[in-house]
């Protein structure tokens, strides 16, 4: 399932700097997405665009069903992400859509550390976080850099 | 995603797919909006993108962790601001349009999400005020294997309420004809 994406191994050695990196965990089933994850993003986000819930609206626009807000799945590798490597590390996060996400789909969220360095006195962590559709299809590529505290810091865990 | 402007061969004998009124408002301030942050709606995001990151619920378990209160989802600052909208304001296509200046390109009805790019530099908490200011910072016309489509590219600054740069983000969209 994340046979799309490149591994550790393959990542440049010349630009790795060796620090331990929190293992990526296991991959992240969820769903089926309902019109009710949609609506409760929306709610949540502020954008009420009817073609995310009404089927008239999402119909007469040609679409078979009202689909995802970007962001939802988007937002999905973001936890993903943050659980992974804690919320405060985040320091770039880079989004492309690609596939629509349905209602009823199931989405697979994954992610592999490309690359690992000492930037700005710090030591930083590139990933690649993917959201796959139960088609195979990727909705979501996200590429994101992580700071990885020193051990024994505050920031180190932020999420038991 | 390269932001260079790529004119096609075929493209100097037909209608250019940018008005010269939207190609005059490059670097325009499209959205410059100040809002509080509030922890409730930040949960509610959080919840609504299944994240039950103690960090952002649980005040003990953030000030374990070196914040003084619950920290907001980094990837929910692009709401803080985001305009309330009338429904009956909506574009046809259903988005708001107003954060982002209402561009219009008449040849270009089918839009598409290009891609978003957010850097962030520091942690935001419940009660920080938040101003987020939008420029359009480039509308160019490509072409690609399915056609000639315009690309804008818009730039987003968010400060906070000690005129600190909290994050920097970049957006773009797809119009085709």
């Amino acid at each position: 399932m994340s046979d799309q994406t490149v591994s550790p191994e393959t990542a440049d050695p010349a630009a790795s700097a060796e620090f331990a990196v929190p293992s990526a965990p296991a991959a992240w089933v969820v769903g089926p997405a309902t019109r009710t994850d949609f609506v409760r993003y929306q709610g949540a986000s502020g954008d009420m665009n009817p073609i995310h819930h009404d089927e008239e609206f999402a119909k007469g626009a040609g679409f078979p069903t009202p689909f995802a807000v970007g962001m939802w799945q988007a937002s999905l590798l973001g936890t993903y992400a943050t659980d992974w490597l804690g919320a405060e590390n985040v320091r770039n996060f880079r989004i492309r859509f690609l596939e629509q996400v349905w209602p009823g789909d199931t989405l697979t969220c994954s992610g592999e550390v490309t690359k690992q360095y000492l930037q700005d006195g710090e030591r930083r962590v590139d990933v690649e976080l993917t959201c796959l559709r139960q088609t195979g299809g990727k909705a979501v590529t996200v590429w994101a850099t992580f700071v990885v505290p020193e051990p024994g810091t505050d920031q180190e865990n932020s999420h038991g | 995603m390269s932001s260079l402007p790529e004119p096609s061969e075929d493209s100097r004998d037909v209608e250019p797919l940018i008005p010269a009124e939207m190609a005059a408002r490059i670097g325009e301030v499209v959205a410059s909006r100040t809002a509080v942050v509030e922890v409730k709606e930040f949960q509610r995001w959080a919840a609504s993108v299944k994240d039950r990151n103690p960090l952002y619920f649980d005040a003990e378990v953030a000030r374990a962790n070196g914040h003084p209160d619950v920290p907001m989802p980094p990837m929910f600052l692009q709401q803080v601001a985001l305009g309330v909208a009338d429904l009956d304001q909506l574009r046809p296509d259903g988005t708001a349009g107003t954060g982002n200046g209402n561009l219009s390109f008449p040849l270009c009805p089918r839009r598409m999400a290009g891609g978003e790019n957010h850097t962030f530099l520091l942690s935001v908490y419940g009660g920080d005020v938040i101003t987020q200011e939008r420029r359009i910072d480039s509308i160019v016309e490509k072409s690609g294997r399915s056609g000639r489509f315009v690309l804008v590219t818009w730039k987003t600054t968010y400060t906070n309420q000690r005129d600190e740069l909290v994050a920097e983000s970049t957006s773009s969209m797809i119009a085709r004809p």
